[in-house]
């Protein structure tokens, strides 16, 4: 896997940088030059942003603000920062005891190097802090000191940059670090890592002004940090870049479409309400019009097959004939039926308007056909599931 | 934003489930409810028929004995020989079995008993193995008020 780190400050033009890179058996190649001369097709791209251009603070947040991201944080640690809170990018990196540990960059210059870095085809990479780079172990902070200033690195995630000292003085923030530590907590010695040539400063006066014992680590520099150094502060993927981007331009077309689905769905609401409504309604009519009809009824399932029953029994009290008597319905089945071949024929059954018949060796369409002229004839008919397969079919008629 | 979109996509998904969920049923709602609107008009008809009917005075049922009428009337027919059996379980209905009838003859004799306001109630008919015969049970019951 190759890496390519690109040391980009983010206050200045994002034209040129300095870049390494880096492959799986330590071998490095270096450079400085414009974007455009950058190495094609590295594994990962992390950008290497110098120790004064983040700044990395703890703040006790609630759990629902760490999840939020960038935004709600910005403003979570606005007394923390100078500015605008629009212009930082806060990104959380993790915790130390019950505080969050936040890291802030300039959001304008993230920006301009995130445009400038897709001008040349490098949409995916990752941000890193210089700082977190720096070798660090348990008790022991490390100090990168380049001669004039440097930075330090006193945890896992936490580090900060410090202001300018000399030869014979150490910065005065990094003495003023030390001093606002408790004694269980202060550093046993600090690791003093070169970054530039002839960086490295009177150590015995270092050590009596700050009252700590300084080992000398040796140089570094940010290019041969190893790959797997550091916490990224952010990451950058296109996947996601655009959406935002192409969500802004659609919202106009989103709200449009989202209204007339919203007026869709009120007009089906409202036509499936009527409609229901006149069903539910056209039942209790019926039920509450047969009841009226028949006080004395008990329960009213079906009231038109009920009434259909009680005016049958009515015509027959009258001594009238009704349409569901044997003698009708019996004219109207035989002028359906009389196409059968003879002998098909085998029971005919009729009580109280209903009348069943048995046929046997016919086809399933012919009984099929027998039961259309039926309905047609305005009568309810319906072929019994019993089996047609075997030549058998009962057809049960009834007036409707 | 993942979460958002996951959100359209399951508010897109639901909306489309609903939608053809409705389209679907809606039709077949909108024919029961033309089915109700024919159904309530027949009720209201059937209604207004039961109270005519209510107000028309019955017929005199007639105090003839009715197995005896209904014996004499398979005689005249010339279907006494086919009649196996014939009881009254009650005064103004008579089961009548026959055993081998053809099917047109009995058919006139109970066109015939109609006429005399004798209606058959309950019957079952089966084909018999030669062309044209049956063999039958019925019920017949003495129209009126019973």
């Amino acid at each position: 896997m190759t890496l390519l780190r690109l040391y980009c400050s983010l206050i200045e033009d994002p034209s040129r940088c300095q870049w390494v890179l880096l492959n799986d058996n330590g071998k490095a190649t270096a450079g400085n030059g414009p974007l455009s001369g950058l190495p094609r097709r590295a594994d990962r791209v992390q950008l290497v942003i110098p120790a004064p251009e983040v700044l990395i603070i703890q703040a006790r947040l609630p759990a629902a603000a760490r999840r939020a991201g960038g935004d709600v944080l910005a403003y979570a640690v606005e007394e923390r920062t100078v500015g605008e809170q629009d212009a930082n990018n806060v990104s959380w990196l993790g915790t130390v005891g019950e505080n969050s540990v936040l890291a802030v960059l300039n959001k304008g210059g993230l920006e301009r190097w995130r445009n400038a870095l897709e001008g040349v085809g490098i949409r995916t990479f990752e941000v890193q802090s210089e700082m977190l780079l720096l070798p660090w172990v348990g008790d022991e902070w490390s100090v990168g000191w380049s001669g004039q200033e440097g930075f330090v690195r006193t945890g896992n995630l936490e580090a900060a940059a410090t202001d300018s000292g000399d030869r014979q003085s150490p910065p005065l923030s990094l003495r003023f670090m030390l001093e606002q530590q408790e004694t269980g907590s202060r550093p046993k010695s600090l690791a003093l890592y070169t970054t530039a040539e002839d960086a490295l400063p009177d150590v015995e006066a270092w050590q009596a002004s700050l009252g700590i014992a300084i080992r000398i680590a040796g140089s570094w520099d940010w290019r041969n940090a190893p790959v797997e150094a550091g916490t990224a502060l952010a990451q950058e993927s296109p996947r996601w870049r655009g959406i935002p981007e192409a969500a802004s331009k659609l919202r106009l077309a989103a709200w449009i479409t989202g209204i007339s689905l919203v007026l869709h769905a009120g007009a089906l609401a409202v036509d499936w309400t009527l409609l229901v409504g006149e069903q539910r309604s056209l039942r209790q009519d019926m039920d509450a019009q047969f009841r009226a009809t028949f006080p004395d009824a008990v329960a009213v399932v079906d009231p038109l097959l009920q009434m259909r029953r009680k005016l049958s029994e009515a015509r027959h009290s009258a001594g009238q004939p009704d349409v569901g008597d044997f003698l009708p319905m019996i004219e109207k089945v035989a002028s359906e039926v009389k196409g059968l071949p003879m002998g098909t024929m085998r029971i005919l059954s009729y009580e109280s308007g209903r009348m069943t018949l048995e046929v046997t060796t016919v086809d399933e369409q012919s009984v099929r056909q027998i039961v259309t002229r039926l309905r047609q004839k305005g009568l309810a008919a319906d072929q019994s599931s019993s089996s047609t397969g075997t030549g058998r079919a009962i057809i049960t008629v009834r007036v409707s | 934003m993942i979460i958002v979109v996951l959100a359209v996509m399951v508010i897109a998904a639901l909306y489309i489930f609903l939608l053809v969920s409705a389209n679907r049923a809606r039709p077949q709602v909108r024919a029961n409810v033309l089915s109700l609107r024919t159904d309530a008009v027949r009720l209201e008809q059937y209604a207004g028929e039961v109270e005519q009917l209510r107000a028309v005075r019955p017929p005199t049922v007639s105090q003839t004995d009715l197995r005896a009428l209904i014996q004499a009337q398979a005689e005249s027919a010339g279907l006494a020989s086919a009649l196996v059996r014939i009881d009254a379980p009650e005064a103004n209905r008579v089961q009548v079995v026959f055993g081998a009838v053809p099917f047109p003859d009995w058919l006139n004799w109970v066109v015939a008993l109609n006429a005399q306001r004798i209606r058959l109630e309950t019957c079952r008919i089966e084909a018999l193995s030669k062309p044209g015969l049956v063999s039958i049970t019925a019920t017949f019951v003495r129209a009126g008020k019973q």
